[in-house]
């Protein structure tokens, strides 16, 4: 479904045109920005599809905008701004909200396109989605026509199943030869044929050293394929795989890379989370405070700013902490307080008074939004002062008395468990390492196990999806409570098989 | 000018129970776009496909 747009209002682009100034002369660099005004009902159906006006059809789209439109109208939640990572930018703004509103949006959203266009995880996604996806809606609907909706919707939930399974760090690593493994165009001919080795001999010893027979014997022998392993490395991005191997129809295929393309769009957004909006909410308040606000909005403008960056006792909020961490590196390099001869000083009050006016704190947050993402911004400026100033803390599910509660607040341990939660962006890592396992057509996975077990149900039903694009059996080998462990779906039956136990890191602090 | 040589043909393309129709403008060509039809087709054969001597693919001119 397309969905007819709203311009801005004359006073709304007389607003756009200042705040996009003010951006501009922070030093923020964006692509063109387009602002569509909507009501709150296109917003709920707009953001349902990810933000994009136009894409395939699914039920998935329908059930979010019921949730959406149920929570708004019920004041649970409200949308304020979307913004889209395309050539030119695309953002929307919801009608029924004030002008202060809409001007705090307006240097939001320059943030987000700043971000987008210059932080490196994104130098790779496709600038020109917003027609992609309404390519991809055309096609899915044409296939559709063709072999039935409801064929093609549950083929679809398949692929979304398994959409998680790609390797995000592939735009940035050539993995394998470029060449196009469909071209055959010098496969055999280029190809000189084997020489069987031959051991050096005087002529006349030739027929006795290097018999005949032996040679021609261990010719025919060098005709027989040699046996490679399917893959040859283990792959991570099992879509490819499947897109390449699985016995899919032409239509099946397809889908199958419409989903992976978008799941590759996707996936620099969830690896700078943190990143982006904390980006964000630095320019608009950055901007509101000093250019933006008059004095009869700053109530306004608080209220609403507060509500965006409160701190839950039981969530992190993205924002906050990314706005903070901006907040703290600019502070610390334009304060010097970085370096070996600031590491090294272990007087609390001297590092605490620290500044050497280096005045560097605009750069470098200019720098980090350019180089990191969510996982190694975190790693690099996480620090012991921010973790205690912040008062954050590491849970856990206490078997005992049934409920998640405080486990830690010591910094090393708070840290680790924020890492982890943003390694891969939290997705499990998953490798083929066998595509015809016990030389059966079986397909065969590994989980990278680093501390956190698969969710059993979860992996169950992914391996029934599996199984369906494969239509072979598929098993996924995981870590247990301690042990290794295979779980399989041959197409009917699940199978769990414990083998031997593993030294987990645990055990290994532990001891 | 009409150059007779690169003008592509149809070849029939045989391998084993298989047979594929290709346009190309050689023999050599013909048998490079059939592997390519036939792992397209077939991906769980490919390797087979591509290790397969050019001297199992039966090519002849299509009418």
């Amino acid at each position: 479904m397309a969905l007819s747009l709203g311009k801005l209002t004359p006073e709304l682009a007389a607003i756009q045109v200042e705040i996009e100034e003010y951006a501009r002369g922070y030093g923020l660099d964006f692509f063109p920005t387009i602002f569509e005004l909507i009501d709150a009902d296109q917003l709920n159906a707009i953001a349902a599809r990810g933000g994009f006006p136009t894409r395939y059809p699914h039920w998935r789209f329908g059930m979010e905008y019921e949730q959406l439109s149920k929570g708004y109208h019920y004041g649970l939640q409200k949308i304020y701004e979307m913004v889209i990572n395309n050539d030119p930018c695309y953002a929307y703004l919801m009608r029924p909200n004030g002008l202060i509103d809409q001007k705090l949006v307006m240097a939001h959203v320059y943030g987000h396109c700043d971000f987008f266009k210059n932080n490196q995880w994104f130098a790779h996604t496709n600038r020109k989605m917003m027609d992609d996806m309404a390519n991809h809606g055309t096609r899915i609907r044409r296939h559709m026509d063709e072999v039935g909706v409801e064929e093609v919707e549950n083929f679809i939930d398949a692929c979304l199943s398994i959409e998680d399974l790609i390797d995000i760090h592939a735009p940035f690593i050539q993995r394998r030869e470029k060449k196009d493994r469909y071209d055959f165009s010098q496969s055999e001919e280029k190809k000189s044929p084997r020489e069987s080795p031959r051991f050096a001999a005087k002529d006349y010893m030739e027929s006795f050293i290097n018999p005949p027979e032996a040679l021609a014997e261990d010719n025919e022998d060098s005709d027989v394929p040699s046996s490679r392993a399917i893959p040859e490395r283990p792959e991570r991005d099992v879509m490819r795989f499947l897109l390449e191997r699985a016995p899919l129809k032409s239509w099946q295929a397809d889908v199958l890379s419409i989903i992976r393309e978008e799941a590759y769009y996707f996936a620099p957004q969830a690896q700078t989370k943190i990143m982006n909006e904390g980006w964000a909410s630095y320019w608009h308040s950055t901007i509101m405070i000093r250019q933006g606000l008059t004095s009869a909005d700053v109530i306004n403008y608080c209220d609403h700013h507060s509500g965006t960056m409160a701190s839950s006792q039981t969530q992190l909020n993205p924002y906050k902490v990314g706005i903070e961490l901006f907040r703290n590196i600019e502070d610390r390099w334009n304060r010097g307080a970085f370096g070996r001869e600031y590491e090294e000083c272990d007087d609390y009050q001297k590092r605490r008074d620290w500044n050497t006016d280096a005045g560097l704190g605009r750069e470098k947050i200019f720098e980090v939004r350019r180089v990191h993402n969510d996982l190694t911004f975190i790693d690099t400026f996480l620090t012991l002062d921010f973790v205690r100033e912040h008062k954050f803390f590491r849970f856990g599910y206490n078997e005992d008395t049934e409920v998640y509660e405080i486990e830690s607040r010591e910094f090393p341990k708070v840290k680790q468990q924020l890492l982890e939660s943003l390694t891969n962006r939290g997705r499990p890592t998953i490798e083929v390492v066998d595509g015809n396992y016990l030389n059966r057509g079986e397909l065969y996975l590994q989980h990278d196990y680093s501390g956190v077990e698969l969710q059993i149900d979860y992996a169950r039903d992914v391996l029934e999806n599996l199984e369906r694009l494969w239509s072979r059996p598929v098993h996924v080998e995981t870590v247990l409570e301690g042990n290794r462990a295979v779980l399989c779906f041959d197409g009917t039956d699940h199978e769990l098989e414990i083998m031997d136990a593993v030294d987990t890191d645990d055990e290994e602090e532990a001891a | 000018m009409h150059n007779h040589e690169t003008s592509p043909n149809a070849y029939q393309v045989k391998v084993g129970h298989v047979t594929v129709i290709v346009k190309a403008v050689s023999r050599e060509e013909a048998i490079a776009l059939a592997r390519r039809k036939l792992a397209l087709e077939m991906p769980r054969f490919y390797d087979i496909i591509r290790s397969l001597a050019s001297e199992r693919f039966a090519v002849r001119q299509a009418a």
